[in-house]
């Protein structure tokens, strides 16, 4: 009998300690205090520049990664020095859109080398150039055609190029309704070429829509090439442009071409990477490229267009 | 010139070997089987040993023993003895060759067993063989069930060195190793995917288990195909007395074991079946919630037979299979107007092997098996939408399937030509088929079908092996196992061939305590594709060495000291230092889904190393059994195109790890059991700031200072288990009462950055997935 109670009693308080913790485990996400090394108030420097214009670099600092509410900052009274093949070639001046720009126009074949100093940041510097554009690219439409229900224009275009197997060349394609790069808005243009819609991966900036039981990507941002996708080899992409926008006008397209460093490239492409898995915690997460040197962050690349239009 | 100074070394071994034995006068060879006396079934690893002059050997993989002795015309006394049996002794007159197979009856008292005269069997000091653990089966399935499941993978988890990655998770990480680099082996039989329920679960039945083995290091020869770990599981072989079997019904799944002679002493079958309910269970509530149009759920379930023949005392056959199957689905209907709508599709993978094997003794020395066996692992993904109304029929089906299969045959040689040598030879080849992955969309309505198949390309691999392996006694304290993996791999217009040395010594510092040193050179000619880095999905791809990708190799170095202490308990401590080459992760960003790319473009190549102390003590027999393990361990990774080519600890390397795992029988009718587990943190990679886009001024990146730079809080955990035994007429009923994770810790799945719901400040939040799990079974053996 004295045994049975006792058991009786084990029974009770076991139920009471389950029911207890049964309670307390309902939550299972909590909050934690982890001690991060922050990386805060660092320079960030961003230029990504382009032949025959001037520089233009960005210079900003780095927040903390548990800001409820993030706001850029910007540093403005730091020395912000152009090197081209080793020689000064000036000090960047600050200007009230935020931006430290040069005098100096961009050229190919240079090598160019940005230093940043500023009080209470660490020095950074940077090197980049701009690489030459091939000549052997051609860009041609080869039909148009008028869409009665959305009367506009079509255009079915063609890129051919020619890479030579011992470069690293590295390009972007984007559609454009102008040559002011200032007022510059970017279309979208929709491919089913498996090389462009492997090499740059579906995300929110592009959609994909079932015609004729051929699947077509549309792209509407810049689409970059690597030298992979085409090393060595005649090069050949078709796509197809709306001359119309989706506030229903119409323009007249310009494709835009350009030649871009790896370093640009690589920037890119770990952006894009980032914004794509960046919130899935069961993948690594990506690291943004960069090439500044230093204890900062950012990226300086050069990159070089040609413009066709029909 | 190194591989030819090992081939003579061996030739000078074999002939050397064959001398001895030619030259001793007459020897008499007394061979046959140890058996469980209740069940016929073979016992692996018992010890068969002169006890006058203390000259042994053990049994091999099918309970085979052949012991050589020189006569004297003497009688000798013949002891065989197997952890939980009691031993067996019997005199005998050697003055021929003599078949003796011997039985063994079970320790039912579980008192301690103490062999009387001196213990001189091999024990663990005196085995030459290192880093290996072997779990009697009965202790794991003593230990506390998850979800009334044991699991021989989450026991093998306990051990130092091992561990399972993330929570609940069946994955294996072995001295530094990733979950790909284990060879598992279901009676021979590699069996690539190991986990039901997304990883929670091992596809292996406990019920129908006979003895598994694990090996970490100091790989004899004729085990190759992996870098890490060797797990070795012997199915059982079937009750060859009587019709014998167990019922079990859990929380989540209920299972049926049978086992019965077909013809006494002569034929014997098991079967195994195993099934989970949780859909069912779910079922009503899911159809009561969508009106009765929807119903969806998962199970797992899964089959283990085999059949045994016995043709003679020289030969045998065996005839065994596996078949399991996980299956996720849902099934949505609705109406509107005079249209229906249907969605239906799920998820489902399994495994399934068979084996057919031919033990035939060739002479008493010369024990041989002939093996042929299939492996298939299958992964298949559906989505089907369709509509219909009175006139029209429209439907969309997106299918995804990936496999691998292999068909091997193999025959292996154990050659016991004294007592001083134990030569196994053996060779096999294995063809490989690997799909890794193929997209198929079918639409079809009145005006236009398709039906298009995209990556359906499939690689075939030929791997031919070839092994020598002896195990040889130097001197009473000196034993060394010698041994050749010859592999070769053939895929597309790519050869990759190898030949991989296997070193292990023994010396004996006392009769209690010994030292030991093991080298071995592993190749692995697949990889691994892990979808996620936290747990073991089906969508994993298990893809080959190519022209492109190198296969994956392992150099492993390890030193050893063993200790018995009053035949009851074993100590080792063992340091290793491994280092892996020609390892593949995907690069920064990449992923295999979606992507229409090659997947050896999207994979980056590079090195890992791993070095460690572990400390194991084991008590295996008596009313109190279990072990303490602990481990000391670094392990890191090295990737040009991962984190800027900087070297980075690898996310499962576990500074500290700790399990202790107790089992004690407090009466016939009752025991308990408790496992406790601490490991430092997992490796995590968290942003330290956020930072303006160049391409985008509106767009904030996350800036990380390197891959998994911070760690996860530590993870520990207390589970414990009780069963209450009672003996009925014709069997025995138990019930089994298991909490897992005890006292509720909340340990971390993952971390992420969100937003606190209290007051909208930004945080870090840690999410944990199992929080205190008691669970229950009801099983009735007969």
């Amino acid at each position: 009998m004295k045994n049975i109670l006792k058991i009786k009693a084990v029974i009770y308080l076991f139920t009471i300690y389950l029911f207890t913790i049964l309670i307390s485990s309902c939550n299972l996400e909590t909050i934690i205090d982890m001690e991060l090394n922050d990386a805060d108030n660092l320079p960030v420097l961003n230029c990504l520049f382009t032949a025959s214009t001037p520089f233009k670099v960005e210079l900003s600092k780095s927040i903390k990664v548990l800001e409820d509410n993030p706001t850029i900052s910007y540093i403005q009274n730091a020395k912000v020095q152009l090197f081209a093949n080793n020689q000064f070639i000036e000090e960047l001046v600050y200007l009230p859109n935020n931006y430290y720009q040069s005098q100096y126009l961009a050229k190919t074949g240079e090598n160019y080398l940005i230093k940043v100093e500023a009080f209470n940041y660490p020095t950074i510097e940077a090197y980049s150039t701009i690489p030459e554009l091939p000549n052997n690219v051609q860009i041609y439409a080869t039909d148009s055609s008028f869409i009665e229900n959305s009367l506009a224009y079509k255009y079915h275009v063609i890129l051919e190029l020619n890479d030579n197997v011992n470069e690293n060349n590295y390009y972007a394609l984007s559609v454009i309704d102008t040559l002011d790069t200032n007022s510059e808005i970017t279309y979208c243009f929709s491919t089913s070429d498996a090389s462009i819609i492997n090499s740059n991966k579906l995300n929110g900036d592009n959609f994909s829509e079932e015609s004729d039981g051929n699947e077509e990507v549309f792209f509407c941002k810049e689409v970059l090439l690597s030298d992979k996708l085409f090393n060595g080899k005649n090069y050949k992409i078709e796509f197809n442009v709306d001359a119309r926008t989706s506030n229903g006008e119409n323009i007249k397209p310009i494709i835009k071409f350009s030649a871009i460093i790896k370093d640009y490239y690589n920037y890119q492409q770990s952006v894009i990477q980032q914004s794509l898995y960046g919130d899935n915690p069961f993948k690594e997460p990506v690291v943004v490229y960069s090439n500044i040197k230093g204890k900062g962050m950012g990226i300086f690349a050069g990159k070089i267009c040609k413009y066709y239009s029909f | 010139m190194k591989i030819k100074n090992i081939l003579l070394l061996l030739l000078f071994i074999i002939k050397s070997t064959l001398l001895y034995s030619q030259t001793l006068p007459a020897n008499y060879t007394i061979s046959g089987y140890v058996e469980d006396a209740k069940t016929n079934e073979r016992l692996i690893g018992a010890n068969v040993y002169n006890a006058k002059n203390f000259v042994g050997t053990t049994t091999n993989d099918y309970g085979f023993y052949s012991l050589t002795l020189p006569s004297l015309n003497d009688s000798i006394i013949l002891i065989a003895s197997f952890v939980g049996f009691e031993p067996n002794k019997q005199t005998i007159l050697l003055n021929n060759n003599q078949n003796i197979n011997i039985k063994l009856n079970p320790n039912i008292e579980l008192e301690t067993v103490v062999i009387t005269s001196k213990n001189k069997e091999e024990t663990l000091q005196q085995r030459t063989q290192m880093s290996t653990v072997n779990i009697p089966i009965k202790q794991i399935k003593s230990l506390p069930a998850f979800m009334g499941e044991v699991d021989i993978i989450k026991a093998l988890q306990l051990l130092p060195g091992v561990h399972s990655g993330s929570e609940g998770s069946s994955g294996m990480y072995v001295r530094g190793g990733g979950p790909d680099q284990n060879l598992i082996l279901l009676d021979g039989v590699p069996v690539y995917n190991v986990s039901h329920l997304f990883g929670f679960f091992s596809v292996f039945n406990a019920d129908a288990i006979n003895n598994v083995e694990l090996i970490k290091g100091g790989f004899p020869a004729r085990y190759g195909g992996r870098l890490s770990s060797v797990v070795d599981i012997r199915m059982k072989e079937g009750n060859q007395q009587k019709f014998a079997g167990a019922a079990s019904i859990g929380l989540i799944s209920s299972k049926l074991t049978l086992e019965a002679p077909l013809k006494k002493e002569k034929t014997s079958f098991i079967i195994s079946a195993r099934r989970t309910y949780i859909d069912l269970l779910l079922r009503p509530i899911i159809k009561a919630e969508s009106g009765g149009n929807s119903y969806g759920g998962y199970y797992f379930y899964d089959l283990n037979a085999k059949l045994n023949h016995k043709f003679s005392d020289k030969d045998r056959l065996y005839v065994s299979g596996y078949f399991g199957k996980d299956k996720f689905y849902f099934n949505a209907k609705d109406t509107y107007q005079n249209e229906s709508y249907s969605d239906k599709g799920g998820l489902n993978w399994g495994n399934a092997t068979a084996v057919v094997r031919w033990n035939h003794i060739i002479t008493p020395k010369l024990f041989s098996n002939l093996t042929a066996t299939y492996s298939n692992y299958k992964l298949k993904t559906e989505i089907k939408n369709e509509q219909q109304n009175n006139n029209e029929k429209n439907s969309y089906q997106a299918l995804y399937y990936s496999s691998i299969q292999d068909i091997n045959a193999k025959y292996d040689i154990d050659f016991m030509p004294n007592p001083k040598h134990f030569i196994k030879i053996g060779t096999s080849v294995t063809h490989h088929t690997f799909k890794p992955g193929a997209t198929q969309f079918k639409v079809e309505n009145p005006n236009f079908n398709l039906d298009t198949l995209l990556k359906s390309s499939f690689t075939k691999a030929i791997e031919p092996e070839l092994y020598i392996e002896d195990d040889i006694l130097v001197s009473n304290r000196l034993k060394s196992n010698v041994g050749l993996h010859f592999t070769a791999f053939a895929v597309g217009n790519k050869f990759y061939s190898s030949v991989q040395p296997r070193l292990a010594l023994r010396y004996l510092l006392n009769e209690k305590m010994s030292l030991k040193a093991s080298y071995a050179l592993m190749q692995q000619n697949i990889h691994l594709l892990a979808t996620s880095n936290a747990v073991s999905l089906p969508t994993d791809l298990w893809v080959p060495a190519t022209g492109k990708v190198k296969p994956q190799v392992a150099h492993q170095t390890a030193l050893g000291w063993a200790y018995q202490i009053n035949n009851n308990y074993e100590v080792t401590a063992e340091t290793y230092y491994k280092k892996m080459l020609h390892l593949i992760d995907y690069k920064d960003g990449a992923s295999y889904e979606f992507s229409a790319e090659n997947w050896q473009d999207l994979v980056a190549e590079g090195n890992g190393d791993a070095y460690g102390l572990e400390l194991f003590c084991q008590k295996k027999e008596g009313k109190f059994t279990g072990w303490i393990g602990y481990t000391l361990a670094w392990t890191n990774r090295q990737f040009d195109d991962i984190n800027f080519g900087k070297r980075y600890d690898y996310k499962y390397d576990r500074r500290h790890d700790i399990s202790i795992v107790g089992i004690y029988h407090l009466k016939p009718q009752i025991e308990i059991s408790g496992t406790w587990v601490y490991g430092t943190g997992n490796a995590v990679s968290l942003p330290t700031a956020q930072f303006v886009s160049a391409i985008d001024n509106n767009q904030l990146l996350n800036y990380y200072e390197g891959r998994n730079e911070y760690r996860m809080k530590s993870y520990h955990r207390l589970d414990a288990s009780i069963t209450f035994v009672k003996q009925k007429k014709n069997g025995e009923r138990s019930w089994n009462i298991s909490v897992y994770n005890a006292y509720n810790r909340k340990n971390p799945f993952f971390i992420y950055k969100g937003i606190n719901d209290l007051n909208g400040n930004t945080v870090l939040k840690q999410v944990s997935i199992f929080p205190i799990l008691p669970s229950f079974s009801w099983t009735r053996s007969w």
